[in-house]
């Protein structure tokens, strides 16, 4: 920690620390990491519009007053979703679910509660969503 | 003066600017949807220009006390440190972890380091040089915790009327609240009493009845954390004491401690 003293009092001519030299290079490989991840997100990343898949599991477990269905949206697109609104059906019960968000490359989950009798397979289907 | 290396304390006055500009953010939703949605283009436009800037606070602030003479490396040096700190912060706060996308994590990240940024580059202007100065007319230590409260307040208060702290409180499990607690307590340990703030001397030496270091930091949580319980149930969010609501008085006494840290700086 112990710095030469170069010119009068810019400190330009004095000789970085070790110390100096750590935060520098640290901080170059931050930075270039990040523009270097967005660089390549823009030009490599995946494109096109917005793609939802939604599975819909059965859990099972009573709570809440009713069974318990766990739904999750992963977007595999290249458009983030807004407001995705989605209907799960179970027999003749209908349930439906909004997510703010399903970012481009991220999933998101929710659950609905359907009566412990309602019988069928659950389904699940995207109805409708809005671009950032 | 300018012709100084730069030391731990330097670093950490720039955190202090960091966080202090930072955290607002951090505790607003838009910046973890827009931070997945935005165009990276858009988002390296933003880094950019806030660059320039920064450029121009480390010429004319800097994180080290006076004029820089080194503003290019100064920036980037902030905002080096800045996406590392807003990652940190991000982890800590579980607004990304291993299940998010990389692409997405560089979009919040990126976004929340802006603001984080331009705090590093103007942490030399955050607490005056005459700081502490008033603290020897402050009645016994009651005073410090008088200002942290009043601190605590100002600073929490744009957030507690807001879902965020809910929302947080919610999703963040017991392990993540015990190191947000634990973020409480140094962050604001080292902001007063560690960065180069004007009268950190006058801090360390006080005396008073509540006024050591460490009995001072403790103190101020405690004060921030029931500021942030009386300001939760005023607006309807702490109708009962359970763990629900310990979790959002939590979430709200990191940035509320911030502020405390900020307000006994400035006095």
């Amino acid at each position: 920690m112990t710095a030469k003293r170069g010119s009068r009092s810019s400190g330009l001519g004095r000789e970085r620390t070790t110390f100096e030299w750590v935060l520098l290079l640290v901080s170059v490989a931050a930075i270039l990491a990040v523009v270097a991840g967005l660089v390549a997100s823009e030009l490599f990343g995946r494109g096109g519009p917005v793609d939802l898949r939604v599975s819909v599991t059965d859990t099972g477990e009573e709570a809440s007053g009713g069974r318990t269905l766990e739904v999750t949206v992963t977007n595999v697109g290249g458009t983030s979703a807004e407001n995705v609104v989605i209907e799960v059906t179970v027999g003749e019960v209908v349930r439906e679910i909004t997510l703010d968000l399903v970012a481009k490359g991220d999933e998101g989950s929710a659950a609905v509660v359907v009566p412990t009798d309602a019988s069928g397979t659950p389904h699940a289907e995207v109805l409708s969503y809005t671009k950032p | 003066m300018a012709g100084k290396a730069t030391t731990a304390e330097d670093v950490m006055r720039g955190v202090a600017g960091g966080v202090l500009l930072g955290v607002p953010l951090l505790y607003t939703q838009e910046t973890w949807l827009h931070g997945r949605s935005i165009s990276p283009v858009i988002i390296l436009g933003g880094l950019l220009g806030t660059f320039a800037i920064n450029v121009a606070l480390s010429y004319y602030v800097g994180f080290r006390p006076g004029r820089t003479h080194r503003p290019i490396e100064d920036a980037l040096v902030g905002m080096g440190l800045s996406v590392l700190l807003s990652v940190l912060l991000l982890l800590l706060l579980d607004r990304v972890g291993q299940e998010t996308d990389l692409e997405n994590v560089l979009g919040v990240a990126a976004l929340t380091a802006i603001p984080v940024s331009i705090g590093f580059s103007i942490g030399a202007a955050l607490a005056p040089r005459s700081g502490a100065e008033k603290s020897e007319e402050i009645p016994s230590g009651g005073g410090d915790l008088l200002v942290a409260a009043g601190g605590a307040l100002v600073f929490a208060l744009n957030i507690a009327p807001t879902e965020e702290p809910i929302l947080l409180a919610a999703e963040l499990d017991g392990v993540r609240l015990g190191l947000l607690v634990v973020a409480s307590l140094v962050l604001p340990y080292l902001m007063v009493f560690f960065a180069e703030f004007g009268g950190r001397d006058r801090r360390v030496a006080s005396d008073g009845a509540t006024q050591g270091p460490l009995t001072e930091t403790l103190l101020a949580y405690a004060v921030a954390f029931v500021v942030c319980a009386a300001m939760l149930a005023m607006f309807g969010r702490m109708d009962e004491v359970n763990g629900a609501a310990t979790a959002r008085v939590v979430t709200l006494a990191f940035p509320a401690s911030i502020g405390a840290a900020l307000g006994r700086m400035l006095i």
